[in-house]
């Protein structure tokens, strides 16, 4: 299932005129490592990692760490993608690559 | 506990701030901050290069928590030979940006960039954790990116958007493979991961091993993942273009050997992917050679030359990886030898360019016709460093050329590096030809009114030029360096051991 959401995101990277769904399609594929990343660390009925309440199984914290850092990066480079997507039209007054090329 | 580890990072982290601060409230020494936060990043990274390459591995566990819980910074003879590539880049770029003429709000704002990209490059260097040099390396992509793309002219917004898809995908694979191996292990500290790589089941490894490859194969340019680089160091100008080539790239380089000998295990669990990597490094040097040879833009000839030069280094990785065993240094230690000489060289030619496309205002080879006579210590490190790049005997690149032919077992490998040398001196020659022709043309347009003699830039390129020819004769002591440094990554045992027998020293 992760590895089909992963070609769904690089396909739209790779057929996608339009320079919005690109990045959209990029943020699938980030989508999904950051989702199965956390899958891996969940466990049926288990409680939150907080060591004062008195129950014997947790979730493991540590995926939840880590993609709360590797979801501040995903959003940085969106907002960068973003602002060249604003510049790109700004100048060609289009965000169809394929126009682009045409003139 | 010795804080060299973490003070490599911390103190141009702290500096790219200061430099702000100073550019806010007193923008006329924004060049002085940045040459004082450079200086002092050096010395911080060539102490703890020599302390890596002395003494045993030096292992920091950040706020004292050792693995799995906390993150470790370790530096080693492999890293510190590549701690010292940093320590001449960080310098050498804040010496040739003091003259700079440029007074754009972009370009006050990329000396703090500089100083972050090499944050970020040294903490590449040192980490010892799968995640943390995850991070550190989108912190460089970040910084690159608005590096590339600080240019006014509409060229740069694409260039930068084609280089911020290019490196998104690369860092999704990169924490891909993370995650198998975090899967796969339960932990993400690579000496951790190191010790349980023998055992894991095939496929989780092979998987985290092709998108290490992919990821990484990105950001250094393998070929068809090369797309990105030309029209990137293009639009990014030759300034940036030597910094992103000639040190990034490297430590791009360092943290896939890195990630292939010392998490992955691949040389005893996976050799067929060494088999894979040369035949990527010779389609590297054939396609990057030929490409150079039909630009006729001198950025991306330059460009092409470094794609090529990859596809050298990575011959020398590969017949490391096929022999194994204690030979495998040799081939290791080539390969370092030829990632230090494009270092110098490939800065010391971006940097020369940099004066004379400035002096013509263009950077097509046939606009620069005759420039030679207008910036002679410009020419004459450009030549030097092309001598060097093309492998004439005695220069340092002939001889990196010649160690990495001496590790291939096979003939083919050895045929290709002829052929690429050949080629390169076709369109080395044929610049050096036009840049030094007879009749300037008059139309050159006057210098730019804010531009001055650029005298110590000249001085640091033709250092730089000096120092890759003279490698090549002092081929004792380099070699020792370089055998010091193979051997860090090669033989693991002092990287690992302390690692795992826990408190760090």
């Amino acid at each position: 299932m992760t590895l089909l959401i992963l070609f769904v995101g690089l396909y739209g990277l790779v057929v996608c005129d339009n320079l919005i769904r690109k990045i959209m399609s990029l943020t699938v594929v980030q989508g999904i490592v950051v989702m199965s990343f956390l899958t891996t660390g969940f466990q049926a009925h288990a409680a939150a990692p907080i060591l004062s309440v008195p129950e014997s199984t947790f979730v493991d914290p540590v995926p939840q760490a880590l993609m709360l850092t590797a979801i501040v990066i995903g959003v940085c480079f969106n907002a960068l993608a973003l602002a060249f997507v604003v510049k790109y039209f700004q100048h060609h007054g289009t965000i169809e690559i394929s126009e682009i090329h045409e003139r | 506990m010795n804080h060299l580890p973490v003070l490599v990072v911390v103190i141009p982290v702290a500096g790219a701030f200061l430099i702000s601060l100073v550019d806010t409230v007193r923008p006329a020494f924004k060049s002085t901050a940045a040459l004082l936060v450079a200086t002092a990043h050096s010395t911080t990274l060539v102490a703890a290069a020599y302390r890596g390459m002395t003494g045993p591995a030096l292992l920091y566990s950040v706020g004292e928590w050792i693995a799995p819980v906390g993150i470790s910074l370790m530096v080693d003879s492999f890293s510190a030979f590549f701690l010292l590539l940093l320590a001449i880049g960080h310098l050498a770029s804040a010496l040739v940006r003091i003259e700079s003429g440029d007074r754009s709000e972009w370009a006050r704002k990329s000396a703090a960039l500089i100083a972050l990209f090499f944050a970020a490059l040294s903490g590449i260097t040192v980490t010892a954790d799968l995640f943390n040099l995850f991070i550190f390396v989108e912190l460089a992509t970040v910084c690159s990116i608005g590096l590339i793309a600080r240019k006014r002219h509409p060229g740069s917004a694409v260039a930068g958007f084609v280089a911020l898809m290019a490196a998104t995908i690369s860092g999704a694979l990169l924490l891909f493979a993370v995650l198998v191996l975090y899967v796969a292990t339960g932990t993400v500290a690579m000496p951790l991961v190191a010790q349980a790589a023998p055992d894991l089941p095939a496929h989780l490894h092979g998987m985290a091993t092709a998108a290490i490859i992919v990821s990484f194969g990105i950001k250094i340019g393998l070929v068809p993942m090369h797309f990105w680089q030309p029209r990137t160091y293009h639009a990014a100008g030759t300034t940036v273009a030597a910094i992103l080539s000639a040190f990034g790239l490297k430590i791009h380089v360092y943290a896939l050997l890195r990630l292939l000998w010392f998490p992955l295990q691949a040389p005893v669990v996976l050799p067929g992917v060494y088999s894979i990597l040369l035949v990527m490094g010779m389609v590297n040097i054939l396609t990057g050679h030929s490409m150079a040879m039909i630009e006729r833009n001198l950025v991306r000839m330059l460009a092409f030359s470094s794609i090529a030069h990859v596809g050298y280094i990575l011959l020398g990785v590969a017949a490391a990886g096929r022999i194994g065993g204690s030979a495998a240094v040799y081939a290791v230690a080539a390969a370092l030898f030829h990632t230090g000489m494009h270092t110098l060289m490939k800065s010391a030619l971006f940097w020369s360019g940099h004066r004379l496309i400035h002096l013509s205002r263009s950077s097509r080879i046939m606009d620069l016709g005759g420039i030679a006579w207008r910036a002679p210590g410009s020419i004459i490190a450009f030549s030097l460093a092309a001598l060097a790049i093309i492998g004439i005997p005695p220069t340092g690149g002939f001889a990196s050329k010649w160690f990495v032919a001496m590790a291939q077992q096979a003939l083919l490998p050895v045929l290709v590096i002829g052929a690429g040398t050949v080629i390169s001196l076709v369109y080395y020659g044929r610049f050096f030809l036009i840049a030094t022709r007879r009749d300037p043309p008059d139309s050159f347009p006057a210098p730019h009114p804010l531009s001055l003699r650029p005298r110590l830039q000249t001085a640091v390129v033709l250092a730089l030029a000096v120092a890759a020819v003279m490698a090549g004769t002092r081929d004792v002591q380099v070699r020792s360096l370089l055998l010091r440094a193979a051997e860090g990554l090669v033989d693991q045992a002092d990287f690992v051991g302390p690692a795992l027998i826990g408190r760090g020293r």
